[in-house]
């Protein structure tokens, strides 16, 4: 679980940070947007190549950061910090951290370079983060023209001739004449996705890197800076039956998943219908929801109806599922129908009649079947696509609407799910108890709440146990 | 002469080989790993296992070239090779026979079928 939690940078960042020369690198966002959290995890990543970070704070109380940051409780000591403030009540007190006796008072912004020359000559190696470098530019402001002129030369003298790694964070997005001094550039976007945070990490440049992405789904959750990789379905190789999750409580069932337990404000109620909308492009990656929900609820030795969605074959569902629940429970306690291969089971809609209802009636009989064998609750996992095609969408609507309203007396769950902007979707939104939305965000697999409505939750799975093990990060 | 009860597991996939030594391990035998076909060689001469778990797309020497010059060795042609793929095409089968191999297990798989194969096969092979 632990590896999760760790701060993360973008790949390209990461290649950058390990060149063997020096560079300068500018981060830009407005406030709010996590710079300082990332300036700090560039620091913590220097660590590994024996650099020696240095933080110099204009506008940051270096003795708020342990506060802040708790993360960063374990390099904290390595972290040298300065106080560039030129206000002495910035001062931290003395017995907060060490090496904050630090302070660096200059007169102008290329003095200010000068200073840090003097203060880093006996350091072999070292990346400098200048939080903010807004501060040290307005001391650079000369009867109101910017002495940029002055600042270019001792820049380029740092960075190439002294090996210097310059870390530039400002206070503002727009276009800056350090743009074209700096070697990369990094902006932080804070916006609105269906009116819902989302936050990115654009690379607008970065010297020598092949630039992979240009920008990146990215959370500051527990004020770490997590950017999150294109996603990848991983199914392992070796498959493993998991511990099953307990109900959270008698009322509802755990998704299989503690997180997704926590978004849902318990797991799935008794006696539901629960909409999953899968955007176009997601392809194999939905499982890493929806195999968790069914495995857990067959190790709970649960019976499970599903209506396969066009496209998997039975055999191939049952082998994945075997290797996560055991052969005898996939024998006892699953019922699989996929309508395209086994229409014989079903009447079908045929010359404008409507089967619709009593097709139904023949899955209620599997569940009926199983509530009698291990009781309740059984899981009908739903696969729209396959039924949309096949029956009239009136009468499937119709037919929906009177299976949810008998489901409300009993403790079976149904899980639905189908493509996004389906016409069935809007009719069904209003039955449902729950709807949720499995989309792309910059290639990177979220889930959010349309009811309940919830924060964007980017989705990481892992499957280096043996099983699938799905984490929700919350986009905060 | 090989040591009846070690099994050396081979794949270039790190989680794979933790998830296969952990339960073998827990099956009560040995394991010894390696994660190249090079190393795969190595371990097998110098530490001689009853059974290998070889994975066919391996750096360095791949999986059939591993079972074909294990098996046309004289001193370590009785080690029973299990080849563990996630290849089904029946070519590749057929092309595991050719060079000898004992088993064919084709991924993914249960952590129970793994072990169960492997403990039938070591079983017919015991005197």
């Amino acid at each position: 679980m632990k590896r999760y939690e760790n701060v993360n940078l973008p790949i390209e960042l990461i290649k950058f940070l390990n060149l063997p020369f020096g560079f300068s690198l500018l981060i830009k966002g407005m406030a709010g947007t996590g710079k300082t959290s990332l300036a700090l995890a560039i620091l913590k990543e220097s660590l590994k190549n024996d650099n020696t970070p240095i933080y110099i704070s204009t506008r940051v109380m270096p003795n708020l950061i342990k506060l802040q940051y708790p993360w960063l409780e374990n390099y904290i000591e390595k972290i040298r910090f300065i106080d560039a403030s030129n206000v002495d009540l910035m001062l931290p007190s003395q017995d907060t951290i060490k090496n904050l006796k630090n302070k660096l008072k200059f007169q102008n912004t290329p003095d200010f370079f000068v200073k840090i020359f003097e203060f880093t000559e006996n350091i072999e190696n070292c990346t400098i983060v200048i939080d903010s470098w807004n501060a040290v530019a307005e001391a650079g402001i000369n009867n109101g023209q910017f002495e940029k002129n002055r600042i270019e030369p001792v820049l380029t003298e740092l960075v190439r001739q002294h090996n210097f790694k310059l870390v530039f964070v400002l206070e503002d997005s727009n276009e800056n004449f350090m743009d074209y001094l700096v070697d990369g550039v990094l902006i932080l976007n804070n916006s609105r996705y269906y009116n819902r945070r989302i936050r990115t990490i654009e690379i607008q440049k970065i010297r020598g890197i092949k630039n992979i992405q240009p920008e990146y789904l990215y959370t500051l959750n527990d004020a770490k800076f997590r950017y999150f990789p294109p996603f990848k379905f991983n199914f392992p190789e070796i498959l493993i039956r998991p511990e099953p999750i307990p109900d959270p409580n008698k009322n509802y069932i755990s998704t299989g998943m503690p997180d997704f337990d926590i978004l849902t404000d318990g797991g799935f109620e008794k006696g539901s219908w629960n909409l999953i909308e899968i955007a176009h492009g997601i392809g194999e990656a939905s499982y890493s929801i929806l195999i968790p929900i069914m495995v857990n609820h067959l190790n709970l030795e649960r019976g499970l109806v599903a209506i396969l969605p066009e496209g998997i074959s039975p055999v191939i569902f049952n082998k994945y599922l075997e290797g996560f629940v055991g052969k005898e429970r996939l024998r006892k306690l699953i019922s699989t129908i996929n309508i395209g291969i086994e229409k014989s089971n079903l009447n079908l809609t045929q010359d404008n009649v409507d089967y619709t209802e009593e097709d139904f009636k023949l899955i209620d009989e599997k569940i009926a079947h199983y509530n009698d064998e291990f009781g309740w609750p059984v899981l009908t996992f739903l696969g729209l696509g396959s039924l949309q095609h096949i029956y009239n969408e009136n009468d499937l609507i119709r037919t929906i609407a009177k299976q949810i309203a008998k489901s409300r007396a009993g403790d079976n769950i149904t899980i639905v799910q189908t493509q996004e902007n389906q016409n069935l979707i809007k009719n069904l939104c209003h039955m449902v108890s729950t709807h949720w939305k499995l989309d792309l965000v910059n290639k990177a697999l979220v889930l959010y709440g349309i009811r309940p409505e919830t924060e964007i939750n980017s989705i990481v799975s892992d499957a280096s146990e043996g099983y699938i093990n799905t984490r929700l990060i919350p986009i905060v | 002469m090989n040591d009846k009860d070690l099994i050396l597991v081979v794949d270039d996939e790190p989680d794979t080989v933790r998830l296969a030594k952990r339960l073998l391990e827990m099956a009560g035998l040995k394991v010894s790993t390696a994660y190249d076909g090079e190393e795969a060689l190595k371990k097998i001469y110098d530490e001689s296992p009853a059974l290998v778990l070889l994975d066919i797309k391996l750096p360095k020497i791949d999986g059939y070239e591993v079972c074909r010059k294990i098996k046309s060795d004289p001193k370590y042609k009785d080690t029973i090779i299990v080849m563990f793929t996630a290849k089904v095409f029946e070519k590749d089968k057929k092309k595991g026979a050719e060079v000898g191999a004992n088993e064919y297990i084709t991924k993914p798989f249960s952590g129970d079928e793994l072990v169960s194969v492997i403990k039938k096969l070591l079983k017919e092979e015991k005197p």
